[in-house]
């Protein structure tokens, strides 16, 4: 009796360590906050976000544009394709965007290619939120317009777009599975945007444009 | 004195599911020690289920995510066994108000040993529904959960309606969802007893739990009375520790004679 008690002390000793070193020593924790609970799988709720799209010039969390993104957009447009580890819809959507792209997400936590569409350079930057700096992440809170009902699989296309008679960069976002031809006409319809907007556009005054308009 | 307990556990459950609820303000990284979606748009914690799927999804293998909800269970089942189940757990709650003696009666004409092989499926749906096919196939327990349908796809479509659209597991989800509320409405503690994934896990503990149900054998006069309203189909004088008992303390209201109680220890 008294060895199966020292046995139950025992295993919940073990148990609750290996829990507290878990939980405290590793980045187990944050990845679980950031990752899983404040995120919306959409594999999980067996549904997707409505097809609309919708461009906006501000940010969803009203921060600048980061400067990689200006600075690529003197190239063409940018395709922001968003993933976590465990989700369905984001593995048919990788197919289908690696069809796109001709190039290979599979097991790829972050990719950067170009490839010329529509007559013009379209960058996409494949990110896995499991997997990247902090830096990285944050990107998707920029342009998660939908913010605790969003979630991923997300795609956003930042381009060039025309607001009170200046060219700034205007983006729009899609969750969600979507099939090949959703893709294509969105791609279509951001390279119109940007090549009717950008002999007119200065990348240098866009934060400064941005920060006045808070 | 029996109306207290059950009382007492009414209340237990109430302020957990409150407490599972407090997420539409804040999120925390922690983890359910019991199945309930974070999907959910009040959840405060993450699903274990989906926590392991994420560890293990398609051969990726994470070994801390992996351990954390396993770690966090453990913990909690080596104190207080299937308690979880019966005190925490906001779908035992729901199965409480969802069983009513009229409809469980007909549940009661199932053969024993039909009866018994089903209890293996929760079994079967943890190792294979929630580490086999996410690691080898990509095919999740998640993606047909039907208390992610319930917690997660019902609440979202009706705080925002039109917002979302079906994708091509919903079909399937929607089938399963069906047969779980049949399942809850006709079997008392039907999903505990055959499918809870969680429940299974957290079952092999009430092995070695300190807390535990005991009967005094001396007592005993073997009128039934604690089989007859035990939710899990225990056969309460016979079996010690068993990995079904959720520890809902009715066989202790039951008896007359004094001879069931809690005890912690050996």
């Amino acid at each position: 009796m008294r060895k199966f008690f020292a046995i139950q002390v025992t295993l919940i000793i073990l148990f609750s360590g290996l829990l507290s070193y878990v939980t405290l020593a590793t980045d187990v924790y944050d990845r679980v906050k950031t990752g899983i609970v404040s995120v919306i799988c959409l594999s999980c709720i067996k549904m997707k976000p409505a097809f609309e799209i919708k461009f906006f010039f501000r940010t969803a969390n009203l921060e600048n544009y980061p400067s990689f993104i200006l600075e690529n957009l003197s190239n063409g447009i940018i395709f922001l394709h968003f993933r976590v580890d465990s989700c369905k819809s984001c593995d048919y959507l990788d197919e289908v965007i690696s069809d796109i792209f001709k190039c290979n997400l599979k097991r790829t936590h972050y990719l950067v290619t170009t490839s010329k569409l529509y007559g013009v350079n379209v960058t996409l930057f494949h990110i896995n939120l499991d997997h990247v700096s902090k830096d990285k992440k944050s990107l998707y809170n920029l342009f998660n317009v939908m913010g605790s009902k969003g979630g991923v699989p997300m795609i956003s296309i930042i381009t060039l777009g025309r607001k009170n008679e200046s060219v700034a960069p205007c983006y729009a976002t899609l969750y969600g599975y979507q099939k090949k031809d959703r893709i294509l006409d969105f791609i279509r319809e951001c390279s119109k945007l940007y090549l009717e907007n950008f002999k007119d556009f200065k990348p240098s005054l866009q934060n400064h444009r941005l920060k006045g308009d808070h | 004195m029996s109306k207290d307990l059950q009382r007492k556990r009414l209340l237990s459950q109430l302020i957990f599911l409150l407490i599972s609820n407090l997420g539409a303000r804040f999120k925390t990284g922690l983890c359910y020690p019991f199945l309930y979606c974070h999907a959910c748009p009040y959840s405060i914690a993450g699903c274990p289920i989906g926590i392991i799927e994420h560890a293990i999804y398609k051969k990726h293998f994470n070994l801390f995510l992996l351990l954390y909800p396993i770690l966090m269970i453990a913990s909690l089942s080596m104190i207080v066994g299937r308690a979880i189940c019966g005190w925490m757990c906001p779908i035992g709650l729901l199965q409480r108000i969802t069983s009513t003696e009229r409809l469980t009666k007909l549940s009661r004409k199932i053969p024993h040993s039909i009866e018994r092989f089903l209890r293996y499926a929760k079994y079967i749906n943890l190792i294979l529904f929630v580490f086999l096919t996410p690691h080898f196939l990509g095919f999740m327990f998640t993606d047909i959960c039907p208390i992610g349908f319930l917690v997660g796809t019902i609440p979202l479509s009706i705080l925002y309606p039109g917002r979302f659209s079906p994708n091509e597991f919903f079909p399937f989800a929607l089938m399963v969802f069906i047969a779980f509320i049949i399942l809850i409405f006709l079997f008392n503690r039907g999903w505990c007893k055959f499918f809870c994934p969680i429940g299974a896990f957290i079952g092999l503990f009430n092995k070695v739990s300190l807390l535990r149900i005991e009967v005094d054998k001396s007592k005993c006069v073997h009128c039934n009375a604690c089989i007859k309203v035990c939710p899990m189909g225990i056969d309460v004088p016979n079996v010690e520790r068993s990995q079904e008992c959720i520890l809902c303390g009715r066989c202790i209201d039951a008896c007359q004679y004094g001879a069931i109680s809690f005890k912690v220890g050996v």
